[in-house]
């Protein structure tokens, strides 16, 4: 497909050597005009939070400006839908030479979870230079204020490509089962994300288990019952321990065989009483 | 069973086909093709129901027909006192009627129920099909650019990521506004980029000297084929974060309306604790949002003061987003079947400690700017919203309760978490800026003690079901969520291979649009922004604003920074020398 | 109006420091996933899951390795890649300074793993290590020596032969026990 192509004075105007040595001139204040070219407002709403007085980028001379003529840096946000691909182009050719370009948000990096729909354009790199990229969905105001210093000069950029090349040797991945059998751990693990989620599944996963172990006898359903429920005793957070209840009566009772008294009895939790 | 009143009633009017029951509230009548704008205006005006959605479908696969299918959501007038259906018979009515491929006319129901307007163009844009009758036929959400015969919503037109050539910037398409008749009217365009705030759109109003007689609009500035690109190439499991993305500001409450319709249509029931955390989550992003909003309608007004005060709090907000979810705007933890995230003892006090903040906050800033008379007259009697317009349109959110209709999704047909908890529907009488304004500051109360009572409740849970369940390809329900701005419907047609046959998704303001010309008509030039603003697509502003006197032929530019001091100083109007 | 200044007064200077000093977000925050190459087993959930596709495992030019590659400008964020990893392999960090300037291929992430060939047909079609976890998986979870040889000897097939070989043991009349 065909798409804009940048007029041969634009490019003249705008060598790395101009656009540094704007930069080197315009250090402690700058003009940003914002382009939304059919973002989900969630980047918008992100400069906007970045501009307010918790972050407040005049510090460093950030200002929004209402024009693009008055601009020195072009924020673009969205994945260029086909109606904002003309303003877009309006704006860049009204901004004066040499110009800087930031893509702001995933859309605009390379766009995000649009990138193949049949309305946008996939980011705006595909249709005017862009000189810096700030990545997020949206992005936190710290990554923007952070974004906007790398792309001034006053702080370092941090990310750089990685490229693993050579397989090595590889670590153990599999452990030993606490029960001789990783069924054990997987269904554990299963039930354990399905009460708690992957954040805290996982955390559960590791503090019932050593529980688990701290009984001495990993099949003893008498035994783990007592350090089960000395540890849900112990434990500060309440969700935490109602899980641990909950595993052990759901999955543990499959793999070890339990009487009906073996099982823990859970209390109603009391939330924010305080 | 419930709905089952509607269709007795609508039998008497109309030939029924065919009732199909899709859950327990929504039940579906086949009528004649000639029968369907009769019917659409008997329950919308005779039993008292409300314009939800319409969705257009190509189901030549299944059916050889193209299908419409018009959801009201029978829940009374609500014009007075009384007005209004007993809470136990509240429910959704849809009229669907079958087109077939060789005529592509249906007969417009837009005359009769005007709310159907922009559903109707819609309707020719993605599927070519033609509302004979219907008065603005002009192309709504596709670029101006877009080839003529290309419907990108029919299954057979083209593939999700064809892309037609774009034209060379320099012949830029132009778009065709309505404009009234007569002489001396200025013609003043808005957008479509401006600066203070959100979506691209492309405002003309037609003035009188500083007042607005009429206004016309062009927007879908950012239509980026989301229905298309769910229906190629997102499963069940992904759908949830597209319609996410739909808007940044509501994302979340399009996230849960996606997941739940589908959950509908298999008539999954998730996990209390589940439900109490997407309340939760729901209800956070109305505290952001309003905030927002109120931030911004001083904002407008050129109080600035009060607005980074708002801003100040609205942070708080923001990082109990980021406790409860890991992320500031898009929460990422809606999935089929119930959610990813958990909330444990740590979040639970930490938020509770956050929402005592904000809420006291909130307090001693409101009591400020109510204070402040000079305020409080740049939005009292501005952009009033007449209640029969109101009526007639169907529109949502803060904006229909401020003209004193008690209309919310979470009273009307209580979702998840809602029939469990208490809270007071905010309405205020009067439908003009202050009146939403003030809805939306009551509301900001009721969702502080609505999250409360989620987490004294919080049940003892999973958080997401077995994934056991079977997808029934063919099978479709309408999911709702009263997000920020409004209801947020969602209706899915469920596929084979974990994929939707269709999916449409309604944003609350896409219903609040079609009302605005009349909110401005008769208010003052520099009030524009401010009534768009109290809509809360956050439209404060533009980027470059052209005069044109028609009379005189005289043209002036103005730039954004005019027409904003112009807001705020009413002062020195900028159109003064070309009069 | 006063009263805004008064509340202006009360509660003074709120301006995080940042850039200056950290800026510490919650935990848990949901930052730029991070990958663990050596845990990498290749198994392509990741790839699957992920909403945006901006994770791809793919078979190289060649076809001599399988290549994983994540493009952080694409990312969401939303950590499905994360909560559907089997090893770990890929975590989301608290790190949100991700901004780059002029190359965008800083952005990415990517890893290289030997492919294992089909012992039937010599094509590629799993990555060595996923081949080796799935048996050391297998070989803790009580089955029994006999059934785990077989394993050995299907782990090392494509799919497709895999199919076959199956078709011919049950047409052979060669009796299959699960124990």
């Amino acid at each position: 497909m065909k798409t804009y192509q940048v007029p041969q004075e634009i490019q003249d105007a705008n060598t790395l050597e101009q656009k540094l040595e704007l930069l080197k001139h315009i250090g402690r204040s700058f003009s940003v005009f914002r382009i939304d070219c059919g973002s989900c407002n969630g980047c918008e709403i992100e400069i906007f939070a970045a501009i307010t007085p918790l972050w407040d980028p005049e510090r460093f001379g950030f200002k929004l400006v209402a024009n693009p003529r008055h601009a020195d840096i072009l924020l673009c946000t969205g994945p260029v839908t086909r109606q904002m691909y003309y303003p877009l182009l309006r704006a860049y050719e009204a901004t004066p030479d040499p110009k800087i370009v930031v893509a702001l948000g995933a859309c605009g990096v390379s766009g995000g979870i649009f990138y193949d729909a049949y309305s946008v354009l996939s980011g705006i790199d595909k249709i005017i230079p862009v000189d810096a990229y700030i990545p997020g969905c949206p992005p936190h105001p710290a990554s923007i204020i952070y974004g906007l210093t790398t792309a001034l000069g006053v702080m370092e950029q941090k990310l750089q490509k990685v490229s693993f090349e050579h397989d090595g040797d590889l670590p153990p991945l599999v452990e030993d089962s606490v029960l001789g059998n990783t069924l054990f751990e997987r269904d554990l693990l299963v039930q354990a994300k399905k009460l708690m989620s992957y954040v805290f599944g996982r955390k559960l996963f590791d503090k019932y288990i050593s529980a688990l172990t701290q009984s001495g006898n990993t099949k003893d359903a008498k035994a783990t019952k007592i350090s089960i429920t000395e540890a849900m005793r112990v434990e500060d957070d309440p969700r935490y321990a109602e899980c641990m209840g909950i595993l052990h009566n759901e999955i543990y009772t499959q793999y070890v065989s339990c009487e009906e008294e073996d099982k823990i009895e859970l209390h109603r939790v009391k939330w924010g009483a305080k | 069973m419930k709905c089952d009143k509607f269709i007795e009633a609508l039998s008497t009017r109309v030939k029924v086909l065919e009732v199909t029951r899709q859950c327990e509230d929504q039940v579906t009548a086949l009528v004649e093709l000639n029968d369907l704008p009769e019917a659409v205006r008997f329950l919308y005006y005779d039993m008292g129901g409300y314009l939800t959605t319409m969705v257009p479908n190509d189901e030549r696969s299944i059916n050889k027909h193209y299908a419409l299918y018009y959801a009201l959501s029978m829940e009374g007038g609500k014009m007075f006192e009384g007005d209004e259906i007993a809470q136990d018979e509240k429910c959704f009515v849809t009229i669907k009627t079958l087109i077939s491929p060789d005529s592509l006319v249906f007969p417009s129901v837009t005359p009769l129920v005007p709310a159907c307007v922009w559903y109707e163009r819609e309707a020719y844009d993605m599927f070519g099909l033609v509302a004979e009758g219907l008065p603005d036929k002009r192309r709504l959400v596709l670029s101006d650019d877009w080839p003529d015969n290309l419907f990108p919503l029919r299954k057979d037109a083209m593939d999700y990521r064809y892309r037609p050539d774009m034209k060379d910037h320099y012949m830029e398409p132009e778009y065709e506004f309505l404009r009234p008749e007569g002489s001396g009217i200025i013609d003043v365009p808005l957008g479509p980029l401006h600066i203070t705030a959100d979506e691209p759109g492309h405002f003309r109003l037609f003035c009188d000297g500083d007042t607005i007689i009429d206004a016309d609009y062009r927007l879908f500035y950012q239509h980026r084929g989301m229905e298309k690109l769910a229906e190629n190439r997102m499963n069940y499991d992904q759908m949830g974060y597209l319609a996410e993305r739909v808007c940044g500001i509501c994302g979340y409450a399009h996230a849960i309306a996606c997941i739940e319709a589908a959950e509908k249509a298999i008539n999954l029931e998730i996990p209390a604790r589940a439900q109490a955390i997407r309340v939760i989550c729901s209800e956070i992003e109305r505290l952001h949002s309003h905030l927002l909003n109120i931030g911004l309608a001083c904002e407008v007004t050129g109080n600035y003061n009060a607005f980074m005060h708002i801003f100040r709090i609205r942070e708080y907000s923001m990082k109990l987003a980021e406790l409860v979810t890991g992320g500031r705007k898009t929460y990422g933890n809606v999935v089929m079947g119930g959610l990813r995230r958990d909330i444990t003892g740590v979040e639970i006090k930490e938020s509770l400690r956050i929402l005592h903040i904000i809420e006291t906050q909130v307090d001693e800033v409101w009591d400020a700017v109510m204070d402040d008379k000079r305020q409080m007259s740049r939005w009292k009697g501005v952009g009033i919203l007449d209640k029969q317009v109101a009526r007639d349109f169907s529109p949502v959110g803060p904006n229909i309760r401020g003209s004193g209709i008690k209309r919310d999704t979470r009273y009307d047909h209580p979702y998840d978490f809602f029939k469990q908890i208490q809270f007071d529907v905010a309405v205020v009488e009067g439908g003009d800026v202050f009146a939403r304004e003030m809805v939306r500051y009551m509301e900001l109360k009721s969702s502080v003690s609505i999250i409360r009572q989620c987490f004294e409740l919080m049940p003892q849970t999973a958080i997401i079901v077995d994934p056991t369940f079977h997808v029934k390809p063919e099978n479709y329900a309408l999911a709702y969520v009263e997000a920020p701005r409004g209801e947020n419907v969602h209706w899915i047609m469920q596929g084979s291979a974990q994929k939707v046959f269709r999916w449409r998704c309604r944003a609350a303001t896409y219903n609040n649009w079609p009302s605005l010309r009349f909110q401005f008509r008769g208010n003052n030039l520099a009030d524009a922004a401010l009534i768009v603003c109290s809509l809360d697509p956050c439209y404060s502003c533009t980027e470059r604003v052209t005069v044109v006197d028609i009379k005189s032929k005289k043209s002036k530019i103005l730039t954004h920074s005019d027409l904003k001091n112009f807001a705020r100083t009413q002062k020195e109007s900028p159109l003064k020398d070309l009069r | 109006m006063m009263k805004l200044l008064d509340i202006s007064k009360k509660y003074g200077e709120i301006t995080h420091k940042y850039p200056f000093e950290p800026y510490k977000v919650c935990e848990n925050f949901r930052g730029k996933p991070a990958y663990i190459f050596d845990l990498c087993i290749g198994c392509a959930a990741c790839g699957i899951a992920c909403p945006s596709n901006a994770i791809t495992v793919q078979l190289n030019d060649n076809q001599s390795k399988l290549i994983w590659e994540f493009d952080c400008g694409r990312c969401i964020f939303c950590g499905r890649c994360d909560e559907v990893c089997p090893t770990g392999a890929i975590k989301l960090s608290e790190e949100f300074e991700l901004a780059v300037k002029f190359d965008k291929s800083a952005l990415i992430q990517r890893g290289e793993l030997d492919v294992q060939y089909c012992t039937t047909c010599k094509k590629p079609f799993s990555a060595k290590r996923l081949v080796k976890y799935s048996f050391d998986c297998l070989s803790k979870a009580n089955v029994s020596e006999k059934r785990l040889e077989e394993a050995k000897e299907y782990l090392c097939m494509c799919p497709t032969c895999k199919k076959t070989a199956t078709v011919a043991t049950f047409t052979s009349g060669k009796e299959m026990v699960i124990e």
